[in-house]
């Protein structure tokens, strides 16, 4: 009985490794791309490099701001799991620094962090403000509200919004504005209006009205989830599949009799795309915090060296798993296709969450009463949209 | 006067033993902020907000329904601490059945440290001569990891040479609010304080072996310290309850933020399947099986079942 179950989760394991195929290879090309393009960044980019061919699966991403906004910590804390308050001790950006985040196929990005003098219109430096943004899809500029000298920021926010959209009127402009989590919810509304005012009436006034429609605002802060909602947003409006990845998880609610649907990318827990009904309150962030969770219990009891996991082991590592660009513990995690896990609460609501494949995580939440009588369809409409995700994700190559 | 007595005395009527738990050590050695994470649910970095304790701090703490610690956290300032070991001396050191003394080891201090451990020792030995001594070399993460075993065992030293003439026996522990050693040290030493301690064990090595476990562990509901565990196999990671207590505690946070609490988790892949549930109506069970046939539905069972033994078990001691 043992050993042909054993075999059982070995021939399933090796049917993913299977499936998976052209997707680790690709990974691979843009680990290699990674190591030759990291020379780069450590010195400032040439001009040169801007004339390689940009992968056209990567969506560019520019983050400006001033000096200490906190545009490394941002990245830092969603990209490289950086504890917020360890961001303290990171050092100004000084020069050009290109971040590329390869995680699962929505969530493919190029981060330019650029330094704070390269916004002054009569910077120098090379490549300018104008080059990068006109191959970037979106430009974060990250308001700092604990500045202390916030006209002269709204000055070059509005400079910069302007600059950006006469090389790229297509671009997507947000602002974060960063650093709220010392404000009240009432402060954190007014600030946002009172800079939102000011941008607009400039852009009107230079007779740019098209302009302001083109720019969001979003209150964030790395000490809560704030800011996985707002980048969360940002790459869900850069990713073409994500109004087709919406009316698949609406059906997928609306068929299943469940409350919410989430799709998570799994490494960086940002939201690829979610169902349109209302989500409440801290549902975003409990989900998060429920992956975080699968996340660590796996890693402790994965690698236990068991007699009977042992098999289990060295077929892995003979699949070519080794390569992955993740630690072992999470890397488990993230390529088993079998991890689910169910936390039930108090207040009679279920978080289900199932891996899908390509690094996505499916979470979605329901009534406890309405799921433990229909898990079987449940199951079989997760099972049913992950062969959907993967059809699109095939379809996008 | 005498009828709200009376009645107050039918609803707690179930008679309960109580410990008398001292938290002792000098001022700003940590004492405060342990409690507070242990028994508050306190994030460590919250712990900073925390004042100067004044004089004692008593407070119950109903640990596994049964067990009441009355823990006693007594504030370090010498202007205290002289008082303790003196007016106060009857009071504070009389029927203790437990003494846990933290130490800072960054103090610069270190001779009056140990004057006053040694003076604490002195006046328990006179009051309750039966007490349990723990000593918890607090703050080791300001230690540079290299030295740390050797400024550990120098201190453990210095711990024997000031307890020469004494007849306690004294456990050490090298102790950091960042880390899983805090978890680990309060389990082990409240544990001590379990008279059914034994008898659970053995239940519960049986009941893993039952329904085909690798690893079941039972934790104290509200504080999720570890009570008691079977293992089968040897784990590498000697931490692993610590850290599954502090990801539980962690959900448990983000579950208030939600108005809600965490009931039960249950987690499979194609290794393990692992279960924590709710078990008696102070416990939590984990259970972790690698088993690749168990049925956590046959588990969940399984645990029902159980929870009538666990809970005669927790409760015939009185």
């Amino acid at each position: 009985m043992d050993k042909h179950g054993l075999k059982e989760t070995v021939h399933s394991y090796t049917k993913y490794a299977k499936d998976l195929g052209p997707y680790s290879s690709l990974n691979r090309e843009e680990e290699q791309q990674k190591g030759s393009k990291g020379n780069l960044s450590e010195s400032s980019l040439s001009a040169l490099s801007l004339n390689t061919p940009v992968s056209a699966e990567k969506c560019n991403i520019a983050l400006a701001g001033l000096t200490r906004s906190g545009k490394t910590s941002i990245h830092s804390v969603i990209f490289h799991k950086i504890s917020p308050h360890e961001t303290l001790f990171l050092e100004s950006t000084g020069r050009i620094v290109k971040h590329v985040v390869s995680h699962s196929p929505f969530c493919q990005l190029e981060l330019w962090d650029l330094p704070p003098e390269i916004l002054q219109s009569d910077s120098e430096s090379s490549p300018s403000l104008e080059d990068i943004v006109s191959t970037c899809s979106a430009l974060l500029f990250i308001l700092d509200t604990t500045t202390e000298t916030p006209d002269e920021t709204l000055q070059l926010l509005h400079q910069t919004i302007v600059r950006c959209y006469n090389v790229n009127p297509n671009i997507h402009m947000e602002v974060f504005i960063h650093k709220t989590d010392v404000l009240s919810d009432e402060q954190k509304l007014s600030f946002q209006r009172e800079i939102q005012e000011h941008v607009d009436g400039e852009l009107r006034d230079i007779g740019l009205e098209q302009v302001v429609s083109q720019v969001s605002y979003r209150l964030t802060s790395i000490f809560d989830h704030s800011i996985y909602e707002a980048f969360s947003k940002v790459i869900q409006k850069l990713n073409p599949h994500t109004s087709l990845l919406e009316r698949l998880l609406d059906s997928f609610v609306g068929y299943s009799g469940i409350e919410n649907a989430f799709l998570f990318d799994a490494v960086s827990k940002l939201v690829v795309a979610t169902d349109s009904s209302p989500v409440h309150g801290n549902d975003f962030e409990l989900c998060s915090d429920m992956i975080e969770v699968a996340i660590d219990i796996s890693g402790i009891y994965s690698n236990w060296n068991h007699p009977n996991s042992n098999e289990t082991i060295q077929e892995k590592n003979h699949n070519g798993v080794e390569e992955d660009p993740f630690p072992i513990s999470s890397g488990y995690f993230f390529q088993d296709s079998q991890c689910c896990c169910t936390i039930r609460l108090g207040n009679g609501m279920i978080l289900h969450m199932k891996c899908v494949g390509y690094y996505l995580c499916l979470v979605l939440m329901a009534r406890g009463e309405i799921l433990d009588s229909n898990w079987g369809l449940v199951g079989y409409n997760i099972r049913v949209f992950g062969d959907c995700l993967s059809k699109i994700i095939r379809s996008s190559r | 006067m005498d009828l709200p007595a009376m009645e107050t005395d039918r609803i707690v009527s179930r008679p309960r033993s109580r410990r008398k738990v001292l938290l002792m050590g000098r001022s700003g050695a940590g004492k405060t902020s342990m409690r507070s994470i242990i028994f508050a649910n306190y994030v460590p970095r919250e712990t900073r907000r925390l004042g100067v304790t004044m004089d004692v701090e008593h407070s119950q703490i109903r640990f596994l329904g049964d067990l009441m610690l009355s823990l006693w956290d007594c504030g370090g300032q010498d202007v205290f601490l002289d008082s303790y070991l003196d007016a106060q001396r009857e009071n504070i050191f009389s029927e203790v059945q437990l003494l846990i003394y933290v130490f800072d080891i960054m103090s610069t201090d270190v001779e009056r440290d140990w004057y006053y451990f040694s003076r604490v020792v002195d006046c328990l030995r006179n009051s309750s001569a039966g007490a349990k001594i723990y000593c918890l070399f607090h703050k080791v993460d300001l230690v540079p990891e290299h030295q740390r075993q050797a400024v550990v065992e120098e201190r453990k030293r210095r711990l024997k040479e000031a307890l020469t003439d004494s007849l306690f026996s004294v456990e050490c522990f090298a102790t950091s609010i960042w880390d899983e050693t805090l978890y680990k040290a309060w389990s082990f030493m409240i544990c001590g304080l379990i008279p059914q301690l034994s008898k659970l064990d053995g239940a519960l090595s049986k009941f893993c072996e039952t329904c085909e476990g690798d690893e079941v562990v039972l934790f104290e509901r509200a504080t999720f310290l570890v009570i008691s565990h079977a293992t089968l196999h040897s784990h590498s990671d000697v931490h692993r309850f610590e850290k599954i207590s502090n990801i539980v505690k962690r959900f448990k946070l983000s579950c208030n933020k939600n108005q809600s609490h965490f009931h039960s988790l249950e987690l499979r892949n194609s290794q393990f399947l692992a279960i924590i549930e709710n078990f008696t109506c102070y416990t939590c069970v984990l259970y972790v099986s690698y088993h690749p046939h168990v049925q956590s539905t046959a588990v969940k069972l399984n645990i029902q079942c159980a929870k009538t033994l666990f809970e005669r078990i927790l409760e015939n001691e009185n």
